[in-house]
């Protein structure tokens, strides 16, 4: 075992999961993908590998419902349906799709199924802050609604600042940073002590030693949330990573689920599932 | 389970780096014994920041009474005369317990053609001596065009990036028989667990590519992967146990 001081280790080392460590995965994806093969892209798979590895609840947003707007998210609601009890879904909006009003009447129809909002500002070229995005926001605020943002370093679209901006006009809606600004790390510390709505999350993050000990070392485990990018990541990597990292194990669990919980037991939905 | 990583870098670089340091062979012992790793093929960071003649014997020099660690050499075309010559390479690499050759084409300013390089793969080829092509330095089209004409390399193989990268992998993994991936830079969601019902068990090797990645992920990756025990140790360690043990150094 790589790390003898994490008790916690063994269950995963021994088990690949963990009764007292549970998981809770704030960024997944689901159907096949233009760029590349992968072997989990259904929703059975992706919930037989999250029962194998002990993730309780994954909210995702399907690659079909980002890139194919015509399919108007029926196979991120048809997932949902078949697995209540571990599948929840981000909204994903783009600012291509032509009938913007019909897309806002099916978010607000299924609450059932759509628990958050996603939006990928570099692939679609659409500002995180564009206004054709102000309605979602709007919900997602008087709903206190998780929003999950692709962000990256230096981009204009899904940048540091854009962050910031989305962070200053909303208070009650939680902002998930996905990759946390991926190599403005410093900054991304910062905006996680800035706001208290803002949460960071840890995809794309394990490629390498440095960014989550930069992380660790400028904002509490208490604003880090856990994310695969499922099925592109394998979720022992990142349990793995974890570990390697120097942190407790009680920062550990934050990450893995203590944090998900305390953003998410607002929601009737959550504490149904997870008690 | 016993862990041999074929991907183990130590040494200091000479650009700025996020991760901490490992400079030297103790250190870096101090870790592997730490993380439970009993043997690893190594490099050090000098290999591509400084003249490959000069790093490689840094590295020489640390091996020397260090049985669980093994080394790579970085090459050059061998027209300039600037490293150990073809004719005492063999004896050289057996002596200072070398297991195999990466190359930096582009850093080192040469061609990765086969007419540039032919000494040394007609050299690998007979000696089944490992190349190590990580695909960040050497392309793939390169890569196969050097294949084409030397299809039986023994060679290891790295993806260039976390993203998932079966559909370049996959083709060399069934062209070539003597192709195999190391983990380091594979993250694949069940990716190891697709390529062995593939049938590629003995082409996947454990591999962290510490320092600057974690151990722990493809640890984990291969010890939770769903194929039993005697998979998980042949990638674990086993398949590059064979793959030294069929190097001919005479």
């Amino acid at each position: 075992m790589f790390n003898a001081h994490s008790e916690l280790l063994k269950d995963f080392w021994e088990h690949g999961r963990s009764a007292r460590c549970p998981i809770i995965d704030f960024h997944a994806h689901m159907n096949p993908h233009v760029g590349s093969f992968m072997p989990l892209v259904t929703a059975e798979k992706m919930v037989a590998k999250m029962q194998r590895c002990g993730t309780r609840l994954t909210i995702f947003s399907g690659h079909d419902a980002m890139f194919v707007p015509a399919f108007h998210h029926a196979h991120d609601l048809e997932a949902v349906g078949k697995f209540p009890q571990q599948l929840r879904a981000y909204f994903v909006m783009n600012g291509s799709v032509p009938d913007q009003q019909s897309e806002l009447e099916l978010l607000k129809s299924r609450p059932d199924v759509f628990v958050g909002l996603k939006t990928l500002g570099d692939y679609f070229g659409y500002r995180v802050n564009d206004p054709v995005y102000t309605p979602y926001y709007d919900y997602a605020d008087e709903h206190e609604m998780p929003v999950l943002l692709h962000t990256w370093g230096g981009s204009p679209y899904n940048g540091v600042s854009e962050v910031e901006k989305l962070a200053q006009r909303y208070r009650r809606l939680t902002i998930i940073v996905g990759h946390s600004c991926h190599g403005e790390w410093e900054e991304a510390a910062r905006l996680a002590n800035t706001y208290a709505n803002v949460y960071l999350e840890l995809t794309a993050v394990f490629d390498e030693v440095g960014p989550l000990e930069i992380l660790l070392s400028k904002c509490s485990s208490e604003k880090i949330v856990f994310g695969t990018d499922l099925p592109w990541f394998d979720t022992m990597h990142g349990v793995g990573y974890l570990f390697s990292t120097p942190m407790t194990d009680r920062d550990r669990e934050n990450i893995l689920f203590r944090n998900g919980v305390r953003i998410l037991k607002k929601h009737e939905w959550f504490r149904q599932l997870w008690n | 389970m016993n862990f041999f990583d074929a991907n183990v870098i130590y040494g200091i670089p000479s650009q700025k780096r996020l991760y901490p340091v490992i400079p030297d062979r103790a250190a870096l012992q101090r870790k592997l014994k730490e993380f439970g790793i009993q043997k690893a093929i190594v490099h050090r960071e000098e290999q591509f920041f400084a003249h490959p003649h000069t790093a490689n014997q840094m590295l020489a020099e640390d091996l020397r009474d260090a049985p669980e660690l093994f080394g790579l050499w970085t090459l050059l075309p061998p027209h300039c005369h600037e490293m150990t010559e073809p004719e005492d390479m063999l004896a050289e690499m057996r002596k200072n317990r070398i297991v195999g050759w990466q190359f930096f084409p582009q850093q080192n300013g040469y061609i990765f053609h086969w007419r540039v390089l032919k000494v040394w793969f007609e050299m690998a080829e007979k000696h089944r001596l490992p190349l190590f092509i990580n695909f960040s330095f050497v392309t793939e089209h390169d890569l196969l065009d050097v294949l084409d004409r030397y299809p039986n390399l023994t060679v290891i193989l790295r993806n260039a990036s976390v993203w998932p990268p079966d559909r370049v992998i996959r083709p060399f993994l069934t062209e070539f028989p003597r192709t195999h991936l190391e983990l380091s830079n594979y993250l694949t969601a069940d990716g190891v667990d697709a390529l062995v019902a593939c049938g590629y068990r003995d082409r996947l090797l454990y591999s962290s590519g510490f320092q600057t990645a974690h151990v722990g992920g493809p640890m984990m990756l291969v010890k939770q992967a769903a194929i039993g025990d005697v998979d998980q140790q042949q990638i674990a360690a086993g398949n590059l146990e064979r793959i030294l043990g069929e190097i001919n150094y005479v």
